[in-house]
């Protein structure tokens, strides 16, 4: 309205007046803004830090050199012309030339230790065998069935060359043991290390060898004075080879530069999957409506019953209020830690370990915090506004509900959140009094559960601590509308 | 009006119906209905509150060790002995030998203290100092923040969400983020802030007497929730009287002090005794951030919790850590009384008292 | 007024107290005679906890169920962060679990009086454990004085994991293969040839940055002072159980010696190892810090298989590795420390006789099998080793299993987890200056290793005056 009027007047002074006020408003409002913008700033950028590490792969972690935002190196993909090998360690059973035989070896345990015996002959119901290593000595009659005993095995690590190997029905990826004579090959199957080589009546030269394929990073190299994208090819103590991605066929270049000392090419890769992995290792949605009905009843509890109680402390006139009052603050100040055994029994005895009654019942018999807050709210209240009441024969709970609650509103909003907040974000008593690993449990447990588990891959740490404040930072938000209604009423009010 | 008639009429007339009625009297009637009020917590307090508090007390005054649950002995103020007991020594150059059991807490000038628990002194000593700092500068910042919040910047709703934001996130989550944060090499807070301004790149959770600023630091991270009291309290002041400043040409300050403040006393206060009894039970940061939770280099992180929690947990000794809460309870208690006493004098209730 | 008081709050009081008095007696009811035990297993004290493994687990608890009326199996799962608070809690809350595991040696002599003395259990029903089917060394690991606490379930050796890739890029020979071939000061040197820094100059070139190290050399994961020093082959791992039980801190020694001023040096001299503030950067974002391709040697148990198989599947780690032995102390002994699991039953828990059939059943072969398959532990049985093996060998096919089997004939015994008295008091002053070691270049190692003995033995001393 005043405005308005200002801009109707004709008068000169007045609007000068007005212009003049507009401006400086602007401009503290302009200085305002910088403040802000800047504290919001230092505010946000360790969530910028959350944001961008939920996205992240362990892989674009765990170097100190790699970008804030989520990225990874480009690659390039190289066949190389070399044959692609495979290193394993080949099981074959144990056995003993003893006296011109060969024995097999068996695994006997006996009194906590694996003896390696060679098996000579059965002879009625004893079996005769021959310690592999010590085959000088005696030989050792037992009563077993050697039947029944494992075979002892030898490990040979081997490491051989690929092959496609296309023969009647064998076909597939095999690596070559040993070349036979007469056009022969011993081969092995990758998949089953286990098993003994097959022999095939064709020569190595039959079988395709298998190119050596791999993804090779991308470095900014410097060359000859600019800067080359180069793909490593190989590492060296002091210099490198690397792929021209241009000229892959090309020989690779020798480099005399440092690896660790080059910058990679990067390129954006984020990765969301973080997020759908917390939810997945959780039952996200029973966990959340778990926590949900917690944290909503419990807060309601909260609420109603810290508004009687400091409405009991302000409005009435009680001996040794201030004593009460102290003894309610006191049962705050007791560290939780000595308390959590005896109460544990309390919860015990009542038989609510294992439900959600310690979470929620106790918030009904109101609590310091909230009683604290609101009994310094009301207490700011005018009491003219409830003698008004009184006179018109009100009686305390028509003045609590007309009067206070009314006034009080932001302190009950502020209470209200103060709680779902904690309730929220609380894991030491649902821990405790519900348990770590079940479903029913509440979301900060099950995620901490998560994020500890991983606690050093701080990816999905993150991602799985985004996700618990989702709620929290949207009910703040809209929360902030009844703050507002607040303002308004008492500003009216008044 | 109604009251007004019928209180007199009660008291009149009450003699002459019963005897009983006669405790009716308004003044009774607003003692009952005040103590009905307090149902709730008084019923509350006896169920889930006096027993452990009576049971912790009753640990404190035995040898209770978690780990040996049938030995357990009344051994009477003991526990309160070992926490008080000190012995002083001063130098005179020789060495200094304290009585058995006994080793050095602190030293002052040429005086040597030398305790039974010595890690308690230390302990006292990084809670102190910590509240000390921190406390006003959280009160402080969250009230500026709630001034600025409390204007009408095109916006304010985000800025208000954005401040708040940090202190919805779980306190592990957010002692994780702060470890990476404070880090010497590599740091954001040291790369992107203190290197450009040439300030060097200190070591903050390495070096023992950064400790404290450090913590310092990432508390104020979190002050969302104070700030949002000091916004309910600020959003109540009446308009008017700032209007009537005004027109009185009080200028911001003047209006600060003489309007806001005496305002929003009453929630300072609250926020005065809550971040007191918080400061004073300081635990998951310090707890995460240290290896093992055992209070860093030099003990630079072991708050007075810390150390009743390893006593009651890490060393199974909850008989001790039952007189060590008392003591810090008492301690805390005594404190939050004063700065009620004192609070008669600064803090303004519009509601009277 | 006070008339209110007087009256109103003891009535106040009663009401209270009648409450509470009511309550549990509706909710506590009294257990009939045809009721089932419930076998109540708290997992989370050592591994077992995380969400792949729970339901192995769950599966063999259906499987008891559906065979067993009388007792009935529930595993309980807590996060190993919080799992020791929590026990703490339920115990003496007076809601004690039947059996408690998988436990480390740790955790059953850190709160030794708490655990089930089993040794009359298993002399009643020797024959049908078949007890030399079990580990030897692993079966005494539970042993505390004549106390035996819990039939072993798997071990976890330990070895060298190295990363041959980086090896291969520093152009560094790789270590030997065979036990008893290399020393602590090979270990030394070929670690230091593989140090690199930032900008890819190694340790000992010129321009060597030690502020700004991006491989290390040497990273003994997960340090702890009685676990990184025991490869020093300390005697009596460092405390002295004598003839008359009086017990004697020897962490004074010269292994011990020897080993602190290793870790010292390599830290801070010679530039090999991370100290505390490095090793919490490697360790940021992967599921362990060898999978950080920033650590060229490091010593572990079996337990990495797990996260490197992991790390290896989800692509996140490609370098060539493998396992070699552990080097020789300067004492010329080798040592190659061991951890083992097992179960134990809570001496607080009534119905012993039931939880011990349940502990029979899962320490079986086949149960210990599958158990061990999710843990990462070898199994303390031998007649199911050859399963274990074959597993890891599709896993890893180049994994050096004569390496892995190697270490069981060095094993720590006495272990260095094993019995100390007032254990979590003299296991912390070790801690406490194990940070010290690795955080301050300054200490004086010897000097300070005495006053630690001086301490520790305090501590010792304590534990016997209580008694």
């Amino acid at each position: 309205m005043e405005r308005l009027r200002g801009f109707i007047s004709n008068d000169n002074i007045n609007q000068r007046g007005y212009m003049k006020r507009e401006v400086y408003k602007v401009i503290g409002m302009g200085t305002l803004l910088m403040i802000m913008i800047g504290v919001a700033t230092i505010y946000l950028s360790p969530l910028v830090y959350m944001g961008s590490t939920a996205l992240k792969t362990e892989g674009q972690l765990s170097d100190p050199d790699d970008p804030i935002v989520p990225m990874s190196p480009q690659t390039y993909h190289y066949v190389s012309p070399e044959v692609e090998t495979f290193r394993y360690t080949y099981r074959h059973p144990q056995t003993l030339d003893y006296q011109g035989q060969t024995l097999m070896v068996y695994e006997v345990i006996q009194q906590g230790r694996i003896n390696k015996y060679a098996f000579l002959e059965a002879r009625d119901n004893v079996s005769v065998f021959i310690d592999s290593e010590n085959p000088e000595a005696p030989p050792i009659e037992l009563e077993i069935a050697v039947e029944d005993l494992d075979p002892a095995l030898v490990n040979e690590r081997l490491e051989v060359n690929l092959y496609n190997v296309n023969y009647e029905d064998v076909q597939g990826k095999f690596g070559l043991v040993e070349e036979l004579e007469g056009n022969r090959t011993l081969w092995m199957d990758p998949e089953e290390i286990s098993e003994p080589p097959f022999e095939l009546p064709i020569a190595a030269s039959d079988a395709e060898i298998v190119r050596f394929e791999q993804d090779l990073i991308l470095y900014e190299v410097p060359v000859d004075g600019d800067i080359r994208e180069l793909a490593l090819l190989e590492t060296g103590r002091r210099g490198a080879k690397f792929i021209d991605p241009e000229n892959p066929d090309a020989e690779p270049l020798e480099l005399d530069v440092r690896v660790r000392g080059l910058d990679k090419v990067w390129e954006l890769d984020p990765h969301p999957e973080n997020f759908t992995d917390a939810m997945d290792s959780i039952n996200y949605f029973k966990l959340f409506g778990n926590t949900l009905f917690i944290a909503v009843v419990s807060g309601l509890g909260a609420m109603v019953s810290a508004t009687l109680v400091a409405y009991g402390f302000t409005r009435f006139n009680i001996p040794y209020a201030n004593i009460l009052f102290i003894i309610l603050l006191s049962t705050i100040v007791l560290p939780p830690q000595v308390t959590q055994i005896p109460t544990y029994i309390v919860y015990n005895k009542f038989g609510w370990i294992g439900t959600f009654f310690p979470l929620i019942v106790p918030h009904f018999f109101s609590n310091a915090y909230n009683v604290f807050l609101l009994r310094q709210y009301m207490m700011g209240i005018p009491l003219d506004m409830d003698e008004a009441a009184r006179v018109d024969g009100a009686n305390p709970f028509q003045i609590l509900w007309y009067v206070i609650v009314p006034a009080a509103r932001p302190a009950l909003v502020a209470v209200y959140l103060f709680h779902f907040l904690f309730s929220w974000n609380d894991f030491q008593q649902p821990l405790i009094y519900l348990g770590g690993g079940s479903e029913n449990t509440v979301l900060a447990v099950g995620l901490a559960n998560f994020t500890r588990i991983y606690s050093s891959q701080q990816n999905l740490m993150m991602a799985a601590g985004i996700l618990t404040m989702l709620v929290p930072l949207a009910v703040f938000f809209f929360a902030q509308r009844i703050f507002m209604q607040g303002v308004v009423i008492t500003g009216v009010e008044k | 009006m109604a009251t007004v008639q019928s209180a007199p009429t009660t008291q009149v007339q009450a003699p002459a119906v019963e005897e009983k009625r006669i405790k009716l009297t308004p003044r009774r009637a607003q003692i009952l209905w005040g103590y009905f009020f307090l149902i709730p917590w008084i019923l509350g307090f006896f169920l889930f509150l006096l027993g452990p508090m009576i049971a912790s007390l009753y640990l404190s005054m035995t040898d209770y060790n978690i780990q040996r649950p049938g030995e357990t002995d009344f051994i009477g103020t003991e526990n309160y002995e070992k926490i008080f007991s000190l012995q002083v020594i001063r130098d005179s150059g020789d060495e200094v030998n304290f009585k058995p059991g006994y080793t050095e807490a602190f030293r002052i000038a040429s005086f040597h203290f030398g305790s039974r628990d010595h890690e308690v002194w230390k302990a006292i000593q990084v809670t102190l100092t910590f509240a000390i700092i921190s406390l006003p500068v959280n009160l402080g910042l969250a009230l500026f923040f709630a001034l600025l919040t409390n204007t009408k910047v095109p916006g304010v709703r985000l800025f208000r969400t954005i401040y708040y934001l940090p202190s919805v996130i779980p306190a592990v989550v957010s002692a994780t983020v702060f470890q990476q944060f404070l880090r010497g090499q590599d740091g954001w807070l040291n790369v992107y802030l203190l290197s450009p301004l040439g300030l060097g790149s200190p070591e903050w959770l390495q070096e023992p007497s950064l400790a404290v600023p450090a913590l310092t630091i990432i508390g104020t991270w979190g002050i969302g929730t104070t700030m949002l009291m000091f916004l309910a309290g600020l959003q109540n002041v009446p308009t008017e009287l700032y209007e009537a400043a005004e027109v009185d040409g009080a200028n911001y300050w003047s209006r600060f002090r003489n309007v806001t403040l005496p305002m929003i006393s009453p929630v300072i206060l609250y926020n005065l005794v809550i971040g007191l009894i918080g400061t004073f039970q300081y635990f998951v940061v310090a707890y995460v951030l240290t290896p093992r939770g055992a209070g860093g280099n030099d003990l630079s992180m072991y708050f007075y919790n810390l150390h009743l929690y390893r006593e009651a947990y890490v060393f199974f000794d909850m008989g001790y850590a039952s007189a060590l809460a008392w003591i810090l309870f008492i301690v805390v208690l005594i404190v939050t009384i004063l700065v009620f006493r004192s609070s008669s004098r600064w803090v303004f209730y519009a509601g009277g008292k | 007024m006070s008339k209110f008081l007087k009256r109103g709050l003891p009535v106040l009081v009663i009401v209270a107290l009648l409450v509470v008095a009511l309550l549990p007696s509706n909710n506590a009811k009294p257990a009939k005679a045809q009721d089932p035990v419930t076998i109540r297993i708290f997992v989370g004290v050592g591994t077992g906890y995380l969400p792949e493994q729970q339901a192995a687990q769950v599966a063999l608890a259906d499987e008891w169920n559906a065979a067993h009326e009388d007792i009935k199996i529930e595993f309980e799962f807590h996060d190993n962060e919080t799992a020791r608070d929590e026990l703490l809690t339920q115990v003496s809350g007076g809601d004690v679990p039947a059996i408690v595991g998988p436990a480390g040696v740790r955790t059953v002599f850190e709160v030794s009086d708490l655990w089930a003395d089993i040794t009359s259990y298993i002399e009643r029903d020797g024959d049908q454990l078949n007890l030399d089917d079990f580990d030897a060394t692993s079966f005494g690991l539970y042993q505390l004085g004549d106390r035996q606490i819990a039939i072993p379930l798997g071990v976890y050796p330990s070895f060298i994991y190295v990363n041959e890739t980086l090896f291969a890029d520093a152009e560094v020979e790789l270590p030997p293969t065979e036990y008893g071939a290399w020393t602590y000061e090979d270990l030394r040197a070929t670690a230091m040839a593989v140090t690199q820094d930032a900008n890819g100059v190694y340790n000992g070139e010129e321009g060597f940055d030690p502020a700004a190290i991006e491989v290390y050399g040497y990273y003994p994961f997960w340090t702890n002072f009685r676990a990184s020093t025991i490869g020093f082959s300390p005697d009596d791992a460092g405390v002295l159980i004598g003839e008359d039980g009086t017990v004697t801190a020897t962490f004074n020694q010269d292994a011990f010696r020897q080993a602190v001023k290793f870790f010292h040096d390599g830290i801070f001299v010679d530039h090999f190892i991370p100290n505390a503030d490095a090793e919490g950067a490697i360790g940021e974002g992967v599921t362990n810090p060898f999978t950080s391709n920033r650590i060229a040697m490091g010593r572990s148990h079996t337990w990495l298989f797990g996260g490197i198989k992991s790390a290896m599947d989800d692509g996140n780690f490609t370098a060539d590795w493998n396992v070699y032995p552990v080097p020789a102390a300067p004492n010329g002994k080798i040592t190659a420390a061991v951890h083992a699991d097992t179960f134990a039953i809570m001496d607080g828990f009534e119905n012993k006789d039931a939880a011990w059939e349940v502990l029979k059943w899962l320490t079986a072969p086949e149960q210990a099998l599958a158990l061990c398959q999710v843990y990462g532990c070898m199994p303390a049985r031998l007649s199911v080793r050859s399963e274990w093996e074959s597993y890891w060998l599709e896993a890893f096919p180049f994994l050096n299993l004569d390496v892995v089997y190697g270490a069981l004939e060095y094993l720590d015994a006495p272990n260095h987890e094993g019995f100390m008295p007032n254990y979590a008091r003299a296991w912390d002053a070790l801690e406490a200056f194990w940070q010290v070691v690795r955080s301050d270049p300054a200490v004086d190692t010897d000097a300070g290793l005495d006053a630690l003995n001086a301490e520790v033995q305090g501590i010792f001393d304590e534990a016997a005056a209580a008694e």
